[in-house]
């Protein structure tokens, strides 16, 4: 948290209006299901058409798509200038080492290879960051709302979503493993062309065509069985997850019809439930893979800061 | 007095790579340093230049010890040009305020004038060393038209001509005549045929700089 | 494109299955989507009709149509990662091949770098072309999908699949018009400014000696801040084309959504159908729009990908 506050010292304005924003269309989002559901009641109930309510979504819809774009503009500005503050104070280090230190093969390599991080961070300040942000003020809002409208039925909604979020946690582990075999084998497959290229003159000349093509064939097989066991197991684990992921949806309808049919809740606010839920366990599901990426952020960040205090050069 | 080494350490970690090296250069005198590969003739230059700082003993270059002061009384030709991403002129004025006629007197000296001026941006074409659009003769010409235009007191070179075929190295060591005329020149080669015409030529051995006879290079 | 992609398993083979497999996996997608939308349908029905009988049967369907979709579609799967495998397989021998067969003049004119991207990333390409995400299947499975809903949605009311197609269209078009394709172009232009600065830093460090010799500091750092805040104005161009594309997205999608919606209220109402259908409509709608975006997303990433296959055509049909 320390390093992002350091990222973001000189742009804490642009941050707050973004968060503003966020926070904005969040709430927007969730007014305006709130119409929809008072509609949805409304219609069947009374069989009127509630024009305030009507007016009341075009206005949340309105604000929601000004708050959605400004929190995408703001996110983006701060990001940018954010990242150009750093970049500049990676400037500024490396005209201040001294030259000895900085001919020293290591530090001038590293110093360089900061780059690349000082890249990533841009790109996932600018992508990611505050959508990820986004979609925990969103988790956390939609999560107080739907436990104010029906909390048994959120509970027992959430109940197979945390299941769900370790198998997919535990199976992603699992895919991750075989997909870096497959890397590897790719790998090699590529360092092979890469030495028949080098090599075309001596090749032709001892007729080693064969030779090699026999080689590059044995590491395509390789990496033929590495893939396809990839996307056997993938196949199998994430078909799975794809049948496990309805389960949610089911309970939360089955569970949710039931205290409509006993009139303890109205088909509105089911209705918004259906529509709401994605908000609360997509991000669940998926918090695993946040916070690998945002671990990756957090680990080029710290190395960017400890060279540029000095610790390391 | 140009030039004063007494008594220089400089290494790193435990290796000595100069070991209480002394060396005394007259203003406009033109040494040359030889020696082996690896041996140390870089590192002797870069001390000479205010890059590296001695860690014992005396560098004194144009009555300045300070290497930031050093620096500001040298310029520096050495194997690779070391150009900039940036336009020629960029190249040439490093930033500094330069009227048009010392940039395009610079070139002259370079013999980089008429090439200058077939390019459709002429001195504010970019150059880019990798990417081609430059030969290695025209950007060492150039590195030498940015030493031309310091008007340095103390010219160091350091191999300028050992990355470039004969033919271009011969017309290169032309521009480095007009650049070491009338100054105070320290070339480190490992290479003596280069060394034509200097007043004295040292060899670095062991950490030391030992005299040698020039007229045998010669 | 067509005709390099025929070229290409002209020199391959496994065309027929190719096609095979894509249409076996086509429906997969839509049939989720007509499961999704009868459940919700049936569901509602059912809290309608006051049947929890009806209402337990539609979960139990729900979840065993979705198992029997996942299980049909991760048998297929595995076929096509057998398949998929044994064609990359192919397209780096016949690579391998077709280089072996050039003259050396023609493969010193270009340099190792180049042939060893041919190589690599031209047939990491073409494949994905053919199989990876948000390319040829998925454009196909996207028109499958919009074909479907739209005739489903007709079936309806003919007048939600009017409004439907008045808000999609416009938006797609708007979308491509003011975000995708300008967006493209700056993002290039973006990564040039990213390289150029990546220069200008490296020549700070690697001509260290150079830059206090001759006191150029000021100069780069002059330099490498301009280039630094071209970064910043480039990219902050593709964020005001991305906000407006979340703005659009936001307004036109929800604007769709609450028209049909109101719509459908209306004639629940008048007792024109039930709460339950309108469900399914809304659901097809949503089927509808995320269509449309990946068929956008496909053919930009198509057009990006035909490249590397055009260069892979180059190389097997250089007769020089």
């Amino acid at each position: 948290m320390k390093q992002i506050g350091r990222l973001f010292q000189y742009r804490k304005m642009l941050v707050a209006v973004t968060l503003l924003c966020t926070a904005g269309a969040v709430f927007a989002t969730l007014l305006w299901n709130r119409e929809l559901a008072l509609i949805i009641d409304t219609v069947q109930q009374e069989k009127v058409f509630p024009v305030e309510n009507i007016w009341k979504s075009i206005i949340y819809l309105l604000l929601g798509a000004v708050m959605q774009g400004g929190m995408s503009f703001g996110g983006a500005c701060a990001g940018e200038y954010a990242t150009h503050d750093m970049r500049m104070q990676y400037a500024e280090i490396m005209l201040k080492c001294p030259y000895e230190k900085v001919a020293s093969e290591n530090v001038g390599e590293y110093i360089s290879g900061l780059q690349n991080e000082m890249e990533d961070i841009n790109r996932y300040v600018s992508e990611q960051l505050f959508n990820m942000i986004s979609m925990v003020i969103s988790f956390v809002f939609t999560l107080i709302y739907l436990m104010y409208q029906n909390r048994q039925l959120t509970l027992l909604y959430l109940l197979p979503v945390v299941f769900l979020t370790v198998y997919t946690t535990v199976s992603s582990k699992v895919i991750y493993g075989y997909t870096v075999a497959e890397q590897k084998e790719m790998e090699k497959i590529n360092a092979v062309l890469g030495t028949i290229l080098q090599l075309v003159p001596v090749i032709r000349v001892y007729e080693a065509e064969k030779l090699l093509r026999d080689q590059y064939t044995g590491h395509i097989g390789a990496w033929q069985e590495a893939s396809v066991k990839q996307e056997r197991v993938k196949a199998r684990l994430m078909s799975l997850s794809g049948v496990l992921s309805c389960v949610p949806l089911a309970l939360l309808l089955g569970i949710g019809g039931s205290m409509v049919l006993r009139g303890e809740l109205s088909m509105g606010t089911l209705y918004i439930f259906v529509n709401l839920s994605g908000n609360v366990s997509g991000v669940m599901i998926n918090c695993s893979a946040h916070m690998a990426g945002f671990r990756r952020f957090c680990g080029n960040l710290n190395r960017v800061w400890t060279v540029m205090a000095g610790k390391e050069v | 007095m140009s030039i004063h080494l007494s008594e220089a350490v400089f290494g790193y970690d435990e290796k000595k790579i100069l070991d209480k090296v002394s060396l005394r250069v007259n203003t406009r005198e033109h040494i040359g340093i030889l020696g082996a590969s690896g041996i140390g003739k870089s590192t002797l230059l870069k001390l000479l230049a205010g890059l590296y700082e001695v860690q014992s003993g005396i560098c004194e270059v144009a009555g300045e010890r300070e290497p930031v002061k050093i620096r500001k009384k040298v310029a520096m030709v050495m194997q690779t040009p070391g150009l900039f991403p940036l336009s020629i002129r960029d190249n040439i004025t490093c930033g500094h305020p330069m009227s048009e006629d010392k940039i395009r007197d610079a070139l002259r000296a370079a013999q980089l004038e008429e090439w200058v001026a077939s390019l459709p941006d002429g001195v504010d074409s970019i150059v880019a060393e990798r990417s081609g659009n430059i030969s290695g003769g025209q950007a060492q010409r150039i590195a030498i038209a940015r030493a031309i235009a310091k008007d340095a007191q103390v010219i160091l070179l350091d191999e300028p001509t050992s990355a470039l075929d004969e033919e271009t190295a011969r017309a290169v060591m032309k521009t480095l005549e007009y650049l070491t005329q009338g100054k105070t020149v320290v070339h480190v080669t490992h290479r003596p045929e280069t060394l034509f015409g200097y007043d004295r030529i040292l060899e670095l051995k062991e950490g030391k700089l030992v005299a040698r006879e020039s007229e045998k290079y010669i | 494109m067509l005709e390099s992609l025929r070229n290409i398993f002209k020199h391959l083979g496994g065309g027929f299955l190719y096609a095979f497999l894509l249409i076996l996996r086509t429906p997969v997608d839509t049939l989720l989507c007509i499961i999704n939308a009868l459940f919700l349908k049936g569901v509602f029905e059912a809290m309608e009709q006051g049947t929890p009988e009806a209402l337990a049967r539609c979960c139990i369907c729900f979840v065993a149509a979705n198992g029997f979709v996942f299980l049909y579609n991760g048998i297929l799967w595995g076929e096509f990662a057998v398949f998929s495998a044994r064609m990359v397989g192919k397209l780096r021998l016949k690579f391998l091949d077709a280089l072996q067969g050039l003259p050396l003049g023609r493969i010193e004119a270009m340099t190792d770098g180049v042939w060893i991207t041919r190589g690599n990333a031209d047939v990491k390409m073409t494949w994905d072309l053919l199989s990876g995400a948000l390319n040829i299947p998925h454009f196909v499975f996207a028109i499958f999908r919009i074909a479907v809903a739209s005739v489903i949605m007709y079936c309806i009311s003919p007048l939600f699949l009017v409004i439907e197609l008045a808000v999609i269209v416009p938006h797609v078009f708007l979308r491509h018009r003011y975000v995708v394709k300008p967006a493209e172009q700056l993002i290039q232009k973006a990564q040039k400014e990213t390289e150029q600065t990546a220069v200008v830093a490296s020549s700070l460090l690697a001509g260290g000696d150079t830059v206090r010799i001759f006191e150029a500091e000021g100069m780069l750092e002059d330099y490498y801040t301009e280039s630094s805040l071209n970064i910043v104005r480039t990219r902050l161009k593709i964020s005001v084309r991305k906000a407006w594309g979340e703005f659009m997205q936001l307004l036109l999608g929800r604007g769709g959504y609450l028209l049909l919606f109101l719509l459908g209220c209306e004639m629940v109402r008048r007792g024109g159908m039930n709460f339950g259908s309108l469900t399914a409509v809304l659901q097809y709608r949503g089927a509808m729009v995320a269509a449309s975006m990946m068929l956008m997303n496909s053919l930009v990433e198509i057009k990006k990908n035909s490249v590397g296959m055009k260069r892979m055509e180059e190389v097997f049909d250089d007769k020089q």
